[in-house]
């Protein structure tokens, strides 16, 4: 598909405006129009500038500057050739390039190089409609990367601005209030039968494997030297929210497992290659409560997702089913491009070891033959062999405890030997050091342990839902005990308890070291207790986002017209389908019906009922007759009384008709003096 | 069988959209079909959809039924500001091969036409002609194209209309009733008037000036009476308008002879009797005009000149094309015009 986009550009770069027609037909409201297609267009730039490339970004400035030069003082049209050539130069260029940057960034790479080059010349009908759908184009790509609620309204609100300008091109020259309004008006309409379509439309399993995004996104990755997930610390982004249907776990429990790391070459840990699965037993009973909660994830990087211990899946992704491991790890099969929705229920309080007897423990032992020779030394000189394990473990804890250790978010330089150094030297880091330091001092004393990656603690909102954020990535420790399992460990915990019952930015100094970093978060508001509650009340609507729109999958679907109709089965969802299409159709004959019926003034109306009156009792009005003359020819058929009384209806109605001078009075005073004549007239009627 | 299909397509329309002086634009007449944009639009409609499945983007999904539903209101927001139009054609005036002929319409639409749709703008084009046109509210006069010599139609013009945001067109082919002549442009020359002899055929080549004193009596003022002809003595009096009757009340008189300018170009020739026709005309002469077969006695005014015009026009001229009487009743015309006096045809 991408390469069939890629050849109709082409094309449509290539194609000369042959079409006479088009290009004597003349552009309304120009100078609007251009300078707001170019507002749309840096708009696009700008929300879209991660995978464009830096000449391209030059190429931007380049013609933005010249189009707007150009639309503010008009000048002749570019020449068409030197255009072209300058496309084919480009396009040669990205294809080039194409194999490095991955066919989805060249695809709109190439797509913001057709814009920028037709931008240049915006002349002619056809110039702006094929600039428009360019940038229809761009906000598609934009929204595979954003779609939470802000970045839709954003790019909603340069759809409009887009339809504004081919509304206005082809409109008579009015007021820009006038045409964005009419424009408005038009797309409110349009929003009614989209949403029904939405909720209604079968919703389809991808049809085939697309491009994957390779984004620099952050996130914790397969391969961890201690200080990376310092780099995490900086970042405010969502990771996922959790939402609980019972009670939350308590912040001592609320460890996010995803990724678990057993290899180390002596600076950094890595997934080893050894192979994991073994046979398990039949049947595992789980202990104690379990907690019911549904993950929304937002598009990462790795495909390692995130739970609690231990996870059982109940529902997994739509697009891709996941993989549950015997490391108590939820896994896809390829990093999640957008936003996923999994249940799952947690037995946080089973201990780890229901595979007990099954799991080949030796491969948590491995240690780098050399390095770090300190920390060696330390350990065979702390630790002997007749100790059992939770006293080793106990022991090397210690080390943190009264070590004088100091966490931060912002550790220094260890390179030659990372664990000598940060025990023994700088006794200052971030929980990858202390994780990094612990499991090596461990499997140093014939202790299995390895790290586990993750997030620990979260926001709660609302109750029951707990958001993660990028700084809440943690590491912590595993350790086997024979009788309890996989322990798990935090020397972070005893260093800086807070980091652990309350979350990273609890403490003052890191709040500090994170506003440096990061100086534009919103999270930096929240000392500020009103600043707090906005921010709170903003995560909220994007979570019901989340929640009600982006999650939105065939199993909602089917639940939701479930609710509506009642059990489906596939003949009731087809009518569901066709009676939906019935409401669009009405919906739309509604807008245009009203307008069909001319809407008569009230005096018109008056006048046909005052005839209708007389119709009733057979005497009909002729055709073109005045009141006047209508009175007159029938005055001799009515009673006396009822004569007196249309006279002075009629007398009446041609002095505020005739008389009036400026500003007659309203219609309804005459009415109202009237009515009582009116009836006169009426039960003269009745009487005979 | 090009022209084949084109002359079903034809036959058809004639079916279809009868020849009218008034039209208003309704289901009947009314074309509707998605532009280039238009299918633009359904093609990125059918890429979002791709995206928003393959990449399970809810986002991009909504996006794509809202511009297929934004494609379905456009159909009917283009309909409804089109079929709000009235079109009146005028009859097209007679002109010379030098003017472009000039299509004078009036355009107008219904009382209850919502604002939405005020802002629609409607185009007059036409295949065989280089015209493109926005049309006003009220009386529109489009120059067409100049034409050749001799008796036209302007046969189909199209209207359209691509109004909100040019996704769907709307269009009409129209025929404009009524057939009307093209004179030769007008080519300056030296006159060559015989003098006026019961036979026409021999004379005094040279023109004739006659005096022209010789008061008749008086007559009721016509159109055509020059205005110094008129007897201001009576109108001073509040008697009305009265002309004096001169017995020769031109003062230029004779025969204009067609073979007396033919030199090998004809057309050359005719645009120079045509100058001579616009010119005896002006000055008031009672002349007669003789062109092929044809004889046109003596006479002035209007009409007159008129007459000698149109003889002129259809000078040998053949005419092949469908022609539609005033009553908008079509019928094949064949005959070589030359010969018949045009008086007859009930056009002039």
């Amino acid at each position: 598909m991408v390469a069939l986009i890629m050849v109709s550009i082409m094309a449509l770069m290539l194609a000369k405006p042959g079409y006479r027609k088009m290009q004597k037909i003349k552009v309304y409201n120009r100078k609007i129009a251009s300078l707001t297609i170019l507002g749309t267009f840096a708009a696009l730039i700008l929300s879209l500038i991660e995978p464009l490339m830096g000449w391209v970004l030059v190429l931007c400035a380049c013609s933005f500057c010249i189009t707007l030069y150009k639309s503010i003082a008009y000048s002749s049209p570019l020449k068409n050739s030197v255009l072209n050539l300058l496309a084919l130069l480009c396009i040669s260029i990205l294809i080039w390039l194409a194999a490095d940057y991955g066919l989805l960034n060249t695809m709109i790479n190439l797509l913001v190089v057709a814009c920028c080059l037709k931008i240049l010349n915006l002349h002619h009908t056809g110039d702006y409609q094929m600039v428009a759908s360019i940038q229809l184009f761009l906000v598609a790509c934009g929204l595979i990367f954003h779609q939470s609620l802000l970045n839709s309204l954003f790019y909603a609100f340069l759809i409009i601005l887009i339809f504004c300008v081919l509304h206005a091109i082809k409109i008579k020259e009015t007021g820009l209030k006038t045409y964005s309004k009419h424009t408005v008006i038009l797309l409110l309409q349009a929003i009614p039968v989209a949403a029904l379509l939405f909720f209604v439309t079968p919703k389809l399993s991808p049809l085939w494997q697309m491009p994957v995004n390779q984004s620099n996104k952050t996130g914790l990755s397969e391969k961890m030297t201690p200080g990376d997930i310092a780099h995490l610390a900086k970042s405010d982004e969502l990771v996922f929210r959790a939402e609980f249907t019972g009670p939350l776990p308590s912040p001592q429990q609320r460890y996010w497992r995803a990724i678990v790391l057993d290899e180390f070459d002596g600076k950094s840990w890595s997934i080893s290659n050894t192979n994991k699965s073994f046979d398990g037993p039949q049947m595992i009973e789980f202990k104690g409560q379990a907690l019911d909660y549904v993950v929304i994830a937002q598009p990462t990087s790795t495909k390692w997702l995130y739970s609690l211990d231990i996870p059982i899946l109940i529902q997994g992704l739509s697009m891709q089913t996941i993989l549950t491991n015997q490391q108590f790890q939820l896994t896809g099969r390829t990093p999640l491009y957008t936003q996923g929705l999994y249940a799952v229920k947690s037995f946080v309080e089973q201990p780890l070891n229901i595979y007990k007897g099954y799991e080949n423990l030796s491969q948590y032992l491995q240690i780098p033959s050399s390095g770090n020779p300190e920390t060696v030394e330390f350990v065979s000189e702390n630790i002997n062999t007749s100790m059992t394990t939770q006293e080793k473990i106990d022991k090397l804890k210690a080390t943190f405890s009264y070590g004088d250790f100091r966490y931060t978010l912002s550790p220094p330089l260890m390179q030659s030997a990372p664990i000598d150094e940060f025990l023994f030297e700088k006794k200052a880091g971030f929980c990858s050091h202390y994780a990094s330091a612990l499991t090596y001092m461990l499997r140093l004393a014939n202790v299995p342990a390895r790290i586990v990656t993750g997030y620990q603690g979260g926001e709660v909102q609302s109750g029951n839902v707990i958001s993660v954020h990028q700084f809440d990535a943690h590491a912590w420790v595993e350790a086997w005990e024979d009788d309890k399992g996989w322990m798990r460990i935090d020397p972070t915990a005893i260093v800086a308890p807070n980091r652990v019952l309350s979350g990273l930015l609890s403490m003052v100094q890191n709040r500090q070291e994170f506003r440096q970093q990061s100086p534009f978060s919103l999270t930096n508001l929240k000392e500020y207790a009103v600043f707090n509650q906005l921010r709170l009340l903003m995560a909220n609507i994007d979570h019901t986002w989340d929640q009600s729109i982006l999650s939105y999958n065939q199993e909602r679907q089917k639940s939701l017209l479930k609710k509506i109709f009642g059990n489906m089965k596939a003949e009731s969802f087809s009518y569901a389908l066709i009676g939906s299409f019935v409401i669009i159709g009405l919906f739309i004959s509604l807008l245009f019906i009203p307008k069909r019926k001319a809407k008569g003034s009230d005096e018109m109306e008056w006048i046909d009922k005052l005839f209708q009156l007389f119709e009733k009792q057979k005497l009909s009005r002729i055709e073109n007759e005045t009141l006047q003359q209508f009175s007159q020819r029938i005055q001799p058929q009515l009673t006396p009384q009822a004569s007196n009384a249309l006279g002075f209806i009629v007398k009446e109605y041609y002095e505020w008709k005739y008389t009036g001078l400026q500003q007659p009075a309203p219609f309804k005073i005459l009415k109202n003096r009237l009515y009582k004549h009116i009836v006169m007239v009426q039960s003269q009627f009745t009487n005979k | 069988m090009k022209s084949w299909t084109q002359a079903r397509v034809d036959r058809w329309l004639d079916k279809r959209i009868p020849s009218s002086h008034s039209y208003q634009l309704d289901v009947n007449n009314t074309f509707i079909l998605p532009t280039r944009f238009g299918w633009a639009i359904v093609g990125l409609m059918s890429c979002l959809f791709i995206l928003g499945t393959n990449y399970q983007n809810n986002v991009i999904l909504m996006f794509c039924y809202f511009v297929f539903s934004l494609l379905l209101l456009a159909l009917f927001h283009s309909y409804v500001s089109f079929v709000q139009f009235h079109i009146v054609f005028r009859p097209v005036a007679n002109c010379f091969s030098n003017q472009y002929a000039q299509l004078q319409l009036d355009l107008s639409h219904k009382k209850n036409r919502s604002a939405l749709h005020s802002l629609s703008n409607i185009a007059i084009f036409s295949k065989r002609y280089p015209v493109y046109e926005y049309l006003e509210d009220g009386s529109n006069i489009i120059a067409i194209s100049p034409f050749s010599r001799g008796l036209h139609h302007l046969g189909r013009v199209s209207i359209e209309s691509i109004f909100p945001f040019g996704l769907f067109r709307c269009w009409s082919h129209l025929t404009v009733p009524g057939q009307f002549f093209v004179f030769p442009a007008p080519i300056p020359c030296g006159l060559q008037l015989r003098k006026q002899n019961s036979k026409g055929n021999t004379g005094n080549k040279s023109g004739v000036a006659v005096t022209s004193d010789d008061l008749q009596g008086i007559r009721d003022y016509r159109d055509s009476d020059p205005i110094h002809h008129v007897s201001w003595k009576h109108f001073a009096k509040g008697q009305g308008l009265f002309s004096k009757d001169f017995s020769e009340r031109s003062a230029i008189s004779g025969w204009l002879h067609f073979s007396d300018y033919f030199n090998h170009n004809v057309e050359q020739a005719l645009s120079e009797v045509t100058f001579q026709i616009l010119a005896l005309s002006k000055q008031d002469a009672n002349f007669g005009f003789s062109i092929g077969k044809q004889q046109i006695m003596p006479n002035t005014g209007i009409p007159h000149q008129q007459q000698c015009l149109e003889a002129i026009a259809l000078y040998r001229y053949k005419q092949h094309a469908l022609t539609l009487d005033e009553n908008g009743n079509g019928r094949i015309n064949n005959g070589i015009n030359n010969g018949i006096d045009v008086s007859q045809t009930g056009l002039s």
